[in-house]
């Protein structure tokens, strides 16, 4: 779970939203992805990544965010930097 | 045999089965973690620690030493591997390189102790000293291998700790990173030790050998003691480095009503 409420830290500043409102759309969107029952603490680099990259960029892009694309290439990049936190934390 | 290296040789042994009990628990483990979580990263880190311990197991037996030489660097490729995995996925890093130096010097050792001399730590097959060139660079390789994949994963592991040690993560998490990158360092202790072997035919018999093989088997000991601490981290330990931090908890809302808040908030803000 902190690795949701680390990128929903980073989601929060870039949509200028709560970090509440910002964790619940990653929620969303994996719920999206894999169903309501996928627990959040079996998710992987890979399913965040499929995330980030479909139900995410999706949700954004519906939502009418500005620079829904821009914020997703951004997302990446932060999960490519702090993917050791989902092997730490899980273990 | 003098007492004194008899003593010795019988700490050696206990920190040695020590070793080799920890590695395993630490390597099923993380093994059973893996299945768990579907985290596949973790597979390499759970065989170094298994194959690592099957081998002090074969160690103690006398068996030909190019069985040992073929397996002798495996754990340290796994631990390669497993760094890559877990913090460097889809991101330019030196791994391939560091992968090639350490096959090549692989196989050179192999090689060497399959025709010319066969090599093992501490010596004790007889050989000329026409062959002492050989066998230092046997210890170079050796410290070489050993030192890439620990000084890696150490240094990456310390590396993202400083990135996050003021971010708001629950603290047993940041010190895991701690206590992951310190233990990875300390090992390379071993790498170094084993620079100090002497060429002499006596193994375990000779002073030296004698001292370097205990500063490398308590160096493994403190290792897979950090192992089990920073992976198998009790629960009262997690709740000890918690102390004062409180965890997020998010409000139950329905799908609709937590869709109308982002909406809201987005309007006012993004």
């Amino acid at each position: 779970m902190n690795f949701i409420e680390f990128l929903g830290n980073i989601l929060s500043k870039e949509l200028e939203i709560s970090t509440y409102a910002a964790r619940g759309l990653i929620k969303l969107s994996i719920k999206d992805e894999f169903g309501p029952f996928f627990p959040l603490d079996k998710i992987t680099y890979k399913l965040i990544r499929k995330v980030i990259k479909n139900s995410l960029f999706f949700r954004m892009k519906r939502l009418e965010v500005f620079r829904f694309e821009e914020i997703r290439n951004y997302l990446l990049d932060e999960l490519v930097k702090n993917q050791s936190l989902i092997t730490f934390e899980s273990i | 045999m003098e007492l004194g290296i008899l003593s010795m040789l019988f700490i050696i042994l206990t920190l040695y089965l020590i070793y080799i009990v920890l590695q395993m628990v630490v390597g099923i483990y993380l093994f059973i973690r893996m299945r768990k979580t579907k985290l596949n990263n973790i597979l390499p880190l759970s065989l170094f620690f298994i194959i690592s311990s099957i081998q002090g197991i074969m160690s103690l037996f006398n068996l030909p030493v190019i069985i040992f030489q073929a397996s002798l660097f495996i754990p340290s490729i796994l631990l390669l591997i497993f760094t890559k995995l877990t913090f460097f996925r889809d991101q330019k890093t030196p791994f391939i390189f560091f992968l090639v130096i350490m096959l090549i010097l692989k196989i050179i050792t192999f090689l060497v102790s399959l025709f010319i001399i066969p090599l093992s730590t501490p010596m004790t097959a007889k050989f000329s000293k026409d062959y002492v060139l050989y066998y230092y660079l046997y210890l170079l390789i050796i410290c070489i291998n050993l030192s890439i994949p620990e000084l890696w994963l150490g240094y990456s592991a310390l590396n993202y700790y400083k990135q996050v040690k003021l971010l708001n993560i629950e603290p047993w998490i940041k010190k895991r990173y701690l206590i992951i990158s310190y233990s990875a360092i300390i090992l390379f202790i071993e790498a170094i030790a084993y620079l100090f072997l002497p060429w002499s035919s006596e193994g375990f018999r000779h002073p030296q050998a004698l001292v370097v093989i205990f500063i490398v088997t308590t160096v493994t000991v403190v290792f897979s003691i950090g192992s089990i601490i920073g992976w198998m981290m009790p629960k009262k330990l997690k709740i000890h480095f918690n102390k004062g931090f409180t965890p997020i908890r998010d409000e139950i809302l329905d799908e609709a009503e937590l869709l109308k808040k982002i909406k809201s908030e987005l309007s006012k803000g993004g």
